[in-house]
């Protein structure tokens, strides 16, 4: 039994160093090379991200005064800017800290701790007393492809502003609504604008031509060098930036945005890096 | 021993001055002594050329004017203003009535009633409610209660006396101004309502409360006949027709569609004469224009009055001219000044308001005591009381120093040939005082004589000061800041007067010995020469200290209608007085802002937010208030007087206006609250600069001068427009003609209304 066991081991760990063998024979029988391209294409759609805050004595003052700003910034961008749309997110409620009543209880209760006699009033301030409401705002602007670049910042620029004289909070932390003295982490906030591309299918079709035109001169160049030709692709593997192949790299549907996006305002580039071998012709 | 006796420090003169001042000086600490323990205490340093006195010195002046106790019975009273309960002995006067009259021993509890009305102050009694009314009203309530036994005894003691009385005031020969006549009748109506006469005074005092305006008072005095006057000689139809008619002025509308009800059901087709014609009844109660008795009260909506113009200039439209103030050398003076105290008290050095008011070719301005006069129709300085340059020193030696908050208050006279200036003194001022009332006797050629003595003591700057200026000229007529009107200049003067006729009435606060009294007086000013009328005390005012640890007083607000003067103190308290009978109705207390422990050492303060400050707008019998710094606004129903309900607010707010069914507060918002709901209805955003100031609302709009510009903001739904201005901090905003003015820190523009808006409504 033993001896069978033994013998088993011996033809199995043959065929593992026989199939090494092999592929390295066929590493040796085509060229490899990587293959890069950049493409430009510019951003269809530009989004904001903007807060609307609103607070009050009474929670219900807090719901109309955000319900008449969320109208207002309506009303606002279908006149000055009608071609963008706003989307409301959610609303967070959150109660609304003094933080100088807070700093002044804290430094009462030190103060008693240390055994200094405090004199109490009896209609103290409690907190909290104010109720915020706090919706997160998408603002898309679509069709900027249509802008050149320098228009497409201006029109960008001029929405900021427009949002901001009708009461959104863009690119900044409400302060009413973050609950200053938590321990718990903040999400760090969204970034002010996002700039996507609507359809990246024809651009990254672009984008690998350029890059297989690039493999196949690379391939070109080494054969040349080798004195072999070079000649039909045997393998093809599609890499991220950093120069590994991409394992987790999401299949592109035809006429679906890949899911291109920069938080720069300008175009957008379409990065290719693809390994590709080539067979060697004797 | 000669030597001892030649030092004129120890002669008899001298040794009889100090003991005045001692005397002074126990007097004035007695006082502070009787405020109630539970209230927070300032540490007071003595002044600096006062010796020390221990505050448990026991010295009796020889006469002393010592105020009416303040009883210490705050228990479960909010903080801040302390009732003036007056004279203990008055209570336990009512108490014996109330005794006497379930015993039915008529003799003793009309004893007691007299020995009340009689009276030469009031007491006042706390109701259930948390309202404080005068032991003369009280007693009147008592009297109307009284079962029919004790009405007919009643009538058997007082009603020959009330018979004369009233014949005295309808004999020819009284021919007593107004206020003089509604003071005699209300006298007699608290005495005598509940005899055989009384309906014929009470419609008498309804009529003369009519003639002055008082259409609440005077809806109270002919609903009086009909809910306690069942037998009355007077045509019951005629009495309704009459309160319907004040009801109507006074915009009470639920009461009058009450009585409407109530006239067309019983009386609708008898005539009734009216104007020396007869009419009939039912026809007063169409409503149409000609009637006296307005129509439904949905069309009394602010949003509704007038035609819906909108005064706001048309956007790039340029002012028809402009009045600089501000120089830009002193403005950038004054922001070094603001740079080096980072912490100011309230208002912002950098964007000080003027207070101040207009006639139809002028606009007059306070700005912290510069009196200023421009041409409404070009723009040109009339004239002005000082140098505009001397605004850096006041503004650093007041608002940065901590002592006055910068707020500023203008008043015109009816005939329009004088103004009132109240503010902060700028300096230090030396102040006459006689001492606490206090006489001294002195040999004189070996006579014993009586002479007032007096003090004079340096109040602090801020201590505030009233100054009246002819207005053609700016001339200055009196001042308390100088010794012309000694009695005036020992007062500090808060918040904004009121003038009716020739007099101002002001709050004021008695300077003490370095620092301010907690009493608090309504005065009575004559314009002409700056003399007291005369002076009654309200209470005692609860201070705070401000962020500079100095003691601060808040500003009252002042409104009159009729002869009833309303007092919103700014610190936990709105009063009712009758101004003819100079006697507190009613007090209601209330929560006020937290007097923050800056009197504490080493708390912490941050620096003081600019807030709006205290606001009241009366409408119809409704009176809606709000004090600085709080968040609850409240609203009153005085003919009750009764507290019909309460809502938390923005802290920062302040009360616009009001209609019969909404009312507006202005803050960073413009908001619109359901009078029947108490629920918001709308907001519209407006962000501001200063809030040293009120918006201005006209038909359907309410224009507010912020930071973007000038607000038009439509009643209605709250849709905005804004009027872009050069001016960045906001201010005032007035109409005068076919201009909007505008009042900045800066200066003042004005901008033509459009013309399609000019027309008033």
């Amino acid at each position: 039994m033993r001896k069978t066991i033994l013998l088993m081991m011996l033809v199995l760990a043959a065929s593992v160093a026989q199939a090494d063998e092999v592929a390295a024979a066929a590493r040796g029988s085509g060229i490899s090379v990587v293959g890069v391209a950049t493409t430009q294409v510019k951003p269809s759609v530009i989004e904001i991200s903007a807060t609307l805050s609103a607070e009050g004595e009474l929670a219900n003052d807090a719901r109309v005064k955000e319900r008449d700003a969320r109208q207002r910034i309506v009303d606002a961008l279908a006149v000055k800017s009608p071609d963008v749309s706003v989307e409301f997110r959610g609303l967070t409620i959150n109660p609304i800290y003094d933080p100088g009543a807070l700093a002044m209880q804290r430094q009462q209760q030190l103060m008693m701790q240390n055994g200094v006699v405090v004199q109490m009033q009896q209609n103290q301030m409690d907190t909290p007393r104010r109720i915020g409401v706090t919706e997160q705002v998408r603002l898309v602007m679509k069709d900027a492809d249509k802008l050149d670049t320098p228009k497409l910042v201006e029109a960008v620029l001029r929405l900021i502003d427009t949002a901001r004289e009708s009461g959104l909070q863009v690119g900044q932390l409400s302060l009413s609504s973050a609950n200053i003295y938590s321990s718990t982490p903040t999400t760090p906030p969204a970034p002010l604008i996002v700039c996507k591309a609507a359809n990246t299918s024809e651009v990254r079709a672009q984008a690998y031509k350029a890059a297989i035109d690039d493999a196949r001169k690379k391939a070109q160049k080494l054969a040349d060098l080798s004195g072999v030709k070079i000649g039909k692709v045997i393998g093809i593997q599609e890499m991220d930036p950093a120069g590994t192949p991409s394992l987790t790299a999401p299949p592109v549907a035809a006429g679906q945005d890949g899911g291109l996006s920069s938080i720069l305002l300008g175009e957008l580039s379409v990065n290719v890096k693809l390994g590709v071998q080539f067979e060697i012709v004797n | 021993m000669r030597g001892g006796s030649r030092n004129s420090s120890f002669s008899p003169k001298r040794l009889l001055a100090i003991a005045a001042f001692l005397l002074a000086a126990s007097v004035a600490r007695s006082s502070f002594a009787q405020l109630p323990s539970t209230r927070p205490s300032t540490p007071r340093p003595p002044a600096r050329w006062l010796p020390a006195v221990p505050a448990t010195r026991t010295a009796t002046p020889m006469v002393a004017q010592i105020p009416a106790q303040i009883i210490d019975d705050r228990e479960g009273e909010p903080d801040g203003f302390v009732v003036r309960k007056g004279d203990p002995g008055l209570t336990d006067l009512l108490g014996a009535i109330d005794e006497a009259t379930r015993d039915a021993k008529w003799e003793k509890a009309f004893a007691a009633i007299s020995k009340v009305l009689e009276a030469p102050t009031d007491a006042m009694v706390r109701r259930p409610d948390g309202f404080y009314v005068s032991s003369r009203v009280h007693t009147q309530q008592m009297l109307v209660a009284l079962p029919p036994a004790g009405r007919d005894a009643y009538r058997l003691f007082n009603d020959a006396t009330a018979r004369k009385a009233l014949e005295q005031i309808d004999s020819p020969d009284a021919g007593d101004p107004s206020t003089s006549r509604i003071a005699r009748l209300q006298d007699l109506f608290d005495r005598y309502f509940i005899t055989s006469v009384g309906d014929q005074i009470a419609d008498r005092l309804g009529d003369a409360k009519f003639e002055s305006g008082d259409f609440v008072g005077s809806a109270r005095c002919w609903g009086a006949i009909g809910a306690d006057y069942p037998d009355t000689s007077l045509a019951a139809s005629r009495v309704l027709a009459k309160r319907a008619i004040a009801l109507s002025r006074a915009g009470r509308w639920d009461e009058l569609q009450a009585v409407k009800t109530q006239l067309r059901e019983k009386y609708g087709g008898e005539p009734m004469r009216m104007g020396g014609r007869d009419v009939m009844i039912g026809s007063l109660l169409d409503g149409s224009a000609a009637s006296p008795i307005a129509s439904a009260p949905v069309t009394k909506r602010a949003g509704d009055v007038g035609t819906p113009l909108n005064l706001l200039p048309k956007q790039g439209t340029g002012p028809s001219w402009q009045m600089v103030f501000l120089y830009s050398d002193v403005e950038d003076q004054i922001r070094r000044l603001t740079f080096a105290n980072s912490r100011v008290s309230a208002y912002n050095p950098n964007s000080i308001i003027p207070a101040a008011v207009t006639t139809p070719d002028r606009i007059y301005l306070n700005w912290l005591g510069i009196g200023i006069a421009i041409d409404a129709s070009t723009g040109k300085l009339v004239w002005r009381s000082e140098n505009f340059s001397r605004i850096a020193t006041r503004i650093q030696q007041t608002v940065l120093s901590g002592y006055d908050s910068g707020e500023s208050s203008i008043a015109i006279s009816p005939r329009g040939d004088k103004l009132l200036l109240v503010n902060g003194a700028v300096g230090p001022r030396t102040v006459t005082l006689q001492a606490a009332g206090v006489v001294m006797r002195a040999a004189v050629n070996g006579r014993i004589v009586q002479q007032p003595q007096v003090v004079r003591i340096s109040a602090r700057p801020g201590s505030g000061t009233i100054s009246c200026m002819g207005i053609t000229d700016g001339r200055l007529l009196w001042s308390s800041e100088g010794d012309t009107v000694p009695e005036l200049s020992s007062l500090s003067i808060l918040g904004q007067p009121l003038i009716v006729d020739d007099v101002g009435y002001v709050i004021a606060t008695s300077l003490g010995l370095g620092y301010q009294s907690t009493d608090l007086s309504l005065v009575a000013v004559s314009l002409s020469d700056g003399k007291i009328r005369w002076k009654m005390s309200l209470g005692a005012l609860g201070m705070g200290g401000n962020v500079r640890g100095l003691i601060t007083a808040p500003k009252p607000l002042l409104t009159r209608v009729g002869d009833r003067l309303y007092i919103l103190t700014g610190n936990g308290a709105l009063l009712a007085v009758d101004l003819p009978g100079q006697r507190i109705e009613w007090v209601f207390t209330h929560e006020t802002f937290p007097m923050l422990a800056s009197r504490v050492p080493g708390m912490y303060r941050g620096s003081e937010p600019e807030l709006f400050g205290a606001s009241m707008r009366l409408s119809g019998s409704m009176l809606y208030f709000k004090e600085k710094g709080s968040n609850i606004l409240y609203a009153l129903d005085t003919s009750g007087p009764s507290l019909k309900w309460k809502r938390p607010v923005d802290r920062d707010a302040s009360v616009a206006s009001a209609d019969s069914s909404l009312i507006y507060l202005l803050g960073d918002e413009l908001t619109a609250i359901d009078l029947m709901t108490r629920e918001m209805r709308w907001s519209a955003r407006t962000p501001l600069g200063s809030r040293q100031f009120q918006p201005f609302v006209e038909g359907s709009r309410a224009y507010v001068f912020g930071s973007k510009g000038i607000y038009g903001v439509d009643l209605q739904g709250g849709t905005m427009e804004t009027f872009t201005s050069d001016e960045a901090n906001g201010g005032a905003v007035m109409r005068l003609g076919d201009r909007l003015i505008c009042i900045s820190s800066r200066s003042v523009t004005a901008y033509p209304i459009p013309p399609a808006a000019s027309e008033r409504p």
